[in-house]
C-alpha cells in the first residue's frame, strides 16, 4: 500500500486506482505518517527547512466538518460555448473540453493563413453571379485593409476541420486536466 | 504531471464529497502554510491555529474553486486573509498587502534570511531532519538515489524518468518507493508525530 | 468502392510469391489509362507498405512516416507527421485516432472530406474519367521501382490537373503532383523511402504514444459528428461531377454552436462548404486566398456566412458558395 502512495503522490496513478488509493489510505496511522513522511523527505530535499508537524488538530477539526459536495465543478471552463459543445457531446463519452481552453476566439498556433485578398470573380468557370462585394481600396499586396472592418478570419480553422487532422497545438494542455471520466 | 495537476486531481476528488483526498492535502501542504504565516504570526500555537482555520475556510469554500489557479496559490491567499483578520481582531497590525502578491505563493521558497519558528530546539530538530535526509540519500545505491533526485528535485514523471535511466516504468516506480522508504526509516524516529507533540 | 467491387478480390502478396495465384488486377494492365488507375486506388487498400513521404503544398512541406498493412477487408495504417510536436494518427477503415501526447488527448473521427495520400481516388475510375482526361505518360525509376506516370487532365477548368506515378508491380502511388492552370506544381507527394509488400510487422500501426501516457483525455466528438446530420442547407448548383458525399455538423473553436459542413467531391478532388451564423461581428464581402492546393473562399449572405475550402479553382470554390441555400 505503500508504494500506492509514492505512485499516488507523484501524480502517476491512474483515476480509478488514485481514487481507491485515496480512499483506502486515509483508514491507517501507518499510510498518513507514510504520505506526511515521503513528502517531509521531498521538501528536505528541495532545501525547504522541513518543519515536523504533522497536522493532527486541523485533521480532527476537519472530520468533523461535513463534507461538502461541489459535482458541478468538474468543468474547467463554464462558457456559453462549452455548454453547447458539451449539449451536442451528451452522448460521449468522455470529454476533452480542456482542449478547447486555449481557443476562445484566438488564432490556433501555426501557420494560420489569414484573408489574402479580395477577389474579382474569375472570368473562367462561368460564374454567372457577378456581384462581389470588394471593399474599395484593398491594397495591392492583398492584405485585408484593417478599414474595410472585414473581420479576420481564421482559415485555419476550416483547414483543420476539412482535413480531419488537427496540428498539435491545437490540443494545447491546460494544467489543470480533468481525468476522462464517464457522463 | 506536474504539482499543480496532481494537487487538482485531489481537490476534484475532495469536491465531488471525498474528504480523505482533502485530509491528503492538509497533510501536505500544512507545513508549508505555516511557514507562510510565520511571517506574519511569532507565536508557534497561533500559528497552528490559523493554519487550521484557514485549512476549515479552503474546505468550505472548496465549491468556490474552479481550478483557474493553483490549488496552494488559493489556499495561500485564504492563509494570509485570515492571519490578517485574526491579528486585526487581536488589535495588531497586519504588514502591507504589497509585501504578499499572489504571485509570490506560486514560487514560494524559503528565502534563506527567513526566520523559521524560533525556538533553539526547533531550529535544531529542524537542521537535524535535513542532515538526516541529506545524508540517507547519500548513502542510497546509486539506482535509488538517481530516480529520486530526478522524481523530487527535476520534477520528471516516472515515464520520462523510465526514459533517461532506459528501464521499465515499474522499476521507476519500485525505485522511488524504495529510496524513499529507505531514508523514512532513518527520519521517523526523529519524527515527533505523536498526537501531543507541539513547538 | 472498396475492394467488393472489383470481380476477383486480390490481395497483395508477398513480393516473393508475385506473380501467383492471382488474378488480372495484379498484373501490369496494360495500355489503359484507367485500368492503371482502378489499380491505383485499390493498391492504396490493399498493399501493405511502410515508407517516409514528403509532402509539399504550396510553400509549406511536411514530412510523414506512413504504415498500412491490410487484413482481410480491413485496412490498418498508422501516420506520424515528423514535423512539430510528436502526434500520430491510427486509422482502422475509415476510423482515426489522433494522438496528441504533449495535451495527453486523443481524438476521434471518421474520414469524411480530406484527401489523403497514397489514396488519392475516392472514387471509381470511371467517376474519375468522367471528369478527367486519363492517359499514361513516361515511366519512371523512383527509389529504385519503376514507375508509370498517369495524367489527368481536366475535362473543365472546375478541377485542377493531377498526375501520378503508379509503381508497376503493385499500382501503390510513389509520386503525386497537382498543377494548377498555369501549368504550375502546387501540391505534391513524393515517397522518399519505401518497402512495399514485404510483411509488415503488425505493431508498426499500432499506437507509439499510447502506452506512454497514463489518462488521455478523449475527444470523441468529432467522430458523433461524422456520423453525419441534416444541416438544412444544399448546395443548389454543385460544379459539375462534384458529389455531395457527407453532410455533418462540426464543432468550431470559437463558434457557440457547431457549423454546418457539406462535403463534395469529383473523386480526386475534395471540398468543404461550411454554413454558420454570420454575426460577431458581421461579413459584408467575398474574400478569398489560395496556397497551394488550398483554396478558401468566403461568401457573406446575410445572416449567414457561407465559406468553401478545398482542392480546387477559385472559380469552382465561388460557384459553390454562392449557390448555397436553405433547403426547402
Amino acid at each position: 500500500m505503500t508504494q500506492e502512495i509514492s505512485s499516488l503522490m507523484d501524480g502517476e496513478l491512474g483515476a480509478q486506482e488514485a481514487g481507491r488509493v485515496v480512499q483506502a489510505c486515509c483508514a491507517s496511522e501507518d499510510q498518513k505518517q507514510a504520505w506526511y513522511v515521503y513528502h517531509v523527505i521531498g521538501d528536505a530535499m528541495r532545501g525547504h527547512a522541513p518543519r515536523d508537524t504533522f497536522p493532527h488538530r486541523t485533521l480532527e477539526a476537519l472530520r468533523e466538518q461535513p463534507v461538502v459536495l461541489a459535482p458541478r465543478r468538474r468543468i474547467a471552463v463554464d462558457t456559453p460555448f462549452m455548454r453547447v459543445a458539451l449539449a451536442a457531446a451528451a452522448s460521449v463519452a468522455t470529454i476533452g473540453v480542456v482542449g478547447w481552453l486555449g481557443l476562445q476566439g484566438g488564432q490556433i498556433g501555426g501557420s494560420a493563413a489569414p484573408i489574402a485578398k479580395a477577389t474579382q470573380p474569375a472570368a473562367a468557370g462561368g460564374a454567372t453571379n457577378v456581384a462581389a462585394n470588394v471593399p474599395a481600396g484593398v491594397p495591392a499586396d492583398g492584405t485585408v485593409a484593417v478599414s474595410s472592418n472585414q473581420p479576420v478570419l481564421n482559415v485555419q480553422d476550416y483547414l483543420t476541420v476539412h482535413r480531419q487532422i488537427p496540428s498539435p497545438e491545437f490540443y494545447r494542455q491546460v494544467s489543470s486536466q480533468a481525468p476522462a471520466t464517464t457522463r | 504531471m506536474s504539482d499543480r495537476q496532481i494537487d487538482q486531481q485531489l481537490v476534484e476528488r475532495a469536491q465531488r464529497g471525498d474528504k480523505h483526498a482533502f485530509e491528503l492535502l492538509v497533510t501536505k501542504y500544512h507545513r508549508k502554510l505555516e511557514r507562510l504565516l510565520s511571517r506574519l504570526i511569532r507565536d508557534p500555537a497561533e500559528i497552528e491555529d490559523v493554519a487550521q482555520e484557514a485549512f476549515i475556510k479552503a474546505y468550505r469554500a472548496l465549491p468556490n474553486f474552479r481550478g483557474d489557479s493553483a490549488f496552494y496559490t488559493w489556499l495561500y491567499r485564504i492563509g494570509i486573509n485570515t492571519a490578517k483578520n485574526y491579528l486585526i481582531a487581536l488589535g495588531r497590525r497586519a504588514p502591507t498587502s504589497t509585501e504578499f502578491d499572489s504571485e509570490e505563493a506560486e514560487g514560494f521558497e524559503d528565502a534563506t534570511g527567513l526566520r523559521d519558528i524560533n525556538t533553539p530546539e526547533s531550529e535544531l530538530a529542524t537542521k537535524q531532519i535535513a542532515q538526516t535526509v541529506n545524508d540517507a540519500i547519500a548513502a542510497l545505491p546509486e539506482e535509488l538515489r538517481t530516480a529520486i533526485t530526478l522524481r523530487e528535485l527535476d520534477g520528471l514523471s516516472y515515464e520520462e524518468i523510465a526514459q533517461i535511466m532506459n528501464c521499465p516504468i515499474g522499476t521507476v516506480r519500485s525505485r522511488i518507493f524504495r529510496a524513499r522508504e529507505a531514508v523514512a526509516e532513518k527520519l521517523r524516529p526523529q519524527l515527533g508525530t505523536t498526537k501531543d507533540k507541539r513547538w | 468502392m472498396r475492394a467488393s467491387d472489383l470481380p476477383a478480390r486480390c490481395r497483395w502478396l508477398p513480393v516473393l510469391a508475385f506473380g501467383a495465384a492471382c488474378s488480372a488486377a495484379a498484373a501490369p494492365p496494360g495500355n489503359d489509362p484507367l485500368e492503371w488507375l482502378q489499380r491505383a486506388a485499390q493498391a492504396a487498400r490493399n498493399a501493405s507498405y511502410a515508407g517516409t513521404y514528403a509532402h509539399s503544398n504550396g510553400d509549406r512541406a511536411s514530412t510523414i512516416r506512413i504504415t498500412h498493412i491490410a487484413v482481410g477487408n480491413d485496412e490498418q495504417e498508422r501516420i506520424e507527421p515528423l514535423d512539430g510536436p510528436p502526434h500520430e494518427i491510427v486509422r482502422h477503415n475509415d476510423d482515426m485516432l489522433c494522438y496528441f501526447p504533449d495535451a495527453k488527448t486523443v481524438r476521434l473521427d471518421r474520414r469524411v472530406s480530406a484527401r489523403f495520400f497514397p489514396a488519392i481516388f475516392s472514387a471509381p475510375a470511371a467517376t474519375v474519367a468522367a471528369n478527367y482526361q486519363a492517359s499514361l505518360g513516361k515511366t519512371e525509376s523512383v527509389l529504385g521501382f519503376d514507375c508509370q506516370w498517369i495524367k489527368l487532365e481536366p475535362k473543365d477548368a472546375l478541377r485542377y490537373s493531377q498526375s501520378v506515378c503508379s509503381e508497376v508491380t503493385s499500382g501503390l502511388i510513389i509520386r503525386s503532383k497537382t498543377f494548377n492552370a498555369q501549368h504550375q506544381v502546387i501540391e505534391q507527394y513524393t515517397f522518399t523511402e519505401l518497402r512495399i509488400g514485404q510483411a509488415v510487422p503488425r505493431n508498426e500501426v499500432k499506437s507509439t504514444f499510447e502506452a506512454r501516457v497514463k489518462r488521455w483525455s478523449t475527444d470523441a466528438r468529432p467522430r458523433e459528428e461524422a456520423k453525419g446530420a441534416e444541416t438544412g442547407w444544399a448546395v443548389n448548383d454543385p460544379p459539375a461531377g462534384f458529389q455531395k458525399v457527407s453532410e455533418l455538423h462540426r464543432t468550431m473553436p470559437g463558434r457557440p454552436a457547431p457549423v454546418s459542413q457539406i462535403v463534395f467531391s469529383d473523386g480526386v478532388a475534395s471540398m468543404s462548404v461550411f454554413v454558420e451564423p454570420n454575426s460577431a461581428p458581421p461579413r459584408t464581402s467575398e474574400a478569398s486566398s489560395e496556397d497551394g492546393t488550398t483554396t478558401f473562399f468566403v461568401h457573406p449572405m446575410g445572416d449567414t456566412l457561407v465559406s468553401v475550402l478545398g482542392e480546387v479553382p477559385l472559380a469552382t470554390a465561388q460557384q459553390v458558395a454562392r449557390s448555397v441555400a436553405r433547403r426547402p
